[in-house]
């Protein structure tokens, strides 16, 4: 499965594609902005899935 | 500080957000990863398309998009992406390992070295170089380079390519500072000089 960061601060975008790519089979981590998704990519543990909203 | 080393496949960035936007997200990822990147944009952000894609981006989708169009996008990519990877098309032209000199290419592995030192490139970046060094001493317009790189629904233009070559060239001066071996030929495309 392949997993996809989706990265927006329009919470309306994040929710409906987030939900649109899970029914297409993909596995969603949702940031509000970029400084979240760049400091959950550096994180050193790996358990950073449900990180953003 | 070093990536995580399960980054996601892939991320949909936008580009106008708070704090960090798109585009200086996207800048520090290329720093240290090939990860493929679509760009929503905006209305008003045409500027930042071509920009975007200069700057390292594979492809963008312009906001309001459909779902359906984003998920098409997503999986043309990660295609892209899997046929660069994929140990399960065998040994066609776009998996079989070249050697060029001090070039080596391993499509299966998207690995690149030169003269034996690991050179990290994107997606777009593989797929350039790999179309060039498949044929040495044959000329590359832009168009085919662009047919190489891109779906059919993405318009790049010109520069765009200039700018991948430009960096694809910036990195490989990394691990040699005389590296020449994509040579621009003014006005018709790029070639590939096997030393």
């Amino acid at each position: 499965m392949s997993r996809i960061a989706l990265v927006d601060d329009d919470r309306n975008i994040l929710t409906s594609v987030s939900m649109t790519l899970e029914a297409e089979g993909f596995d969603v981590e949702t940031y509000n902005d970029g400084q979240s998704a760049l400091d959950a990519f550096q994180q050193e543990t790996t358990g950073y899935g449900s990180a953003g909203h | 500080m070093p990536f995580n080393k399960k980054l996601p496949d892939m991320a949909v960035l936008d580009i106008k957000m708070p704090r960090m936007d798109g585009m200086d997200l996207l800048q520090r990822l290329r720093q240290k990863t090939a990860m493929p990147v679509i760009f929503l944009t905006s209305k008003d952000d045409e500027i930042d398309e071509v920009l975007g894609l200069r700057m390292g981006a594979d492809d963008y989708v312009k906001k309001p998009f459909s779902q359906r169009l984003l998920v098409e996008r997503i999986r043309a990519l990660l295609r892209r992406q899997d046929a660069i990877a994929s140990d399960e098309v065998g040994q066609t032209e776009e998996t079989k390992i070249i050697t060029r000199g001090h070039l080596n290419m391993d499509p299966l592995r998207h690995s690149v070295s030169w003269k034996g030192r690991d050179v990290s490139l994107t997606v777009t970046e593989f797929l350039l170089l790999q179309s060039l060094a498949q044929r040495p001493g044959f000329v590359k317009s832009r168009d085919q380079l662009m047919d190489v790189a891109y779906d059919d629904q993405v318009y790049v233009d010109d520069r765009t390519i200039d700018s991948h070559i430009k960096r694809l060239r910036k990195k490989m001066r990394t691990v040699d500072d005389d590296f020449s071996a994509i040579e621009t030929l003014y006005g018709i495309g790029y070639r590939y000089n096997e030393e």
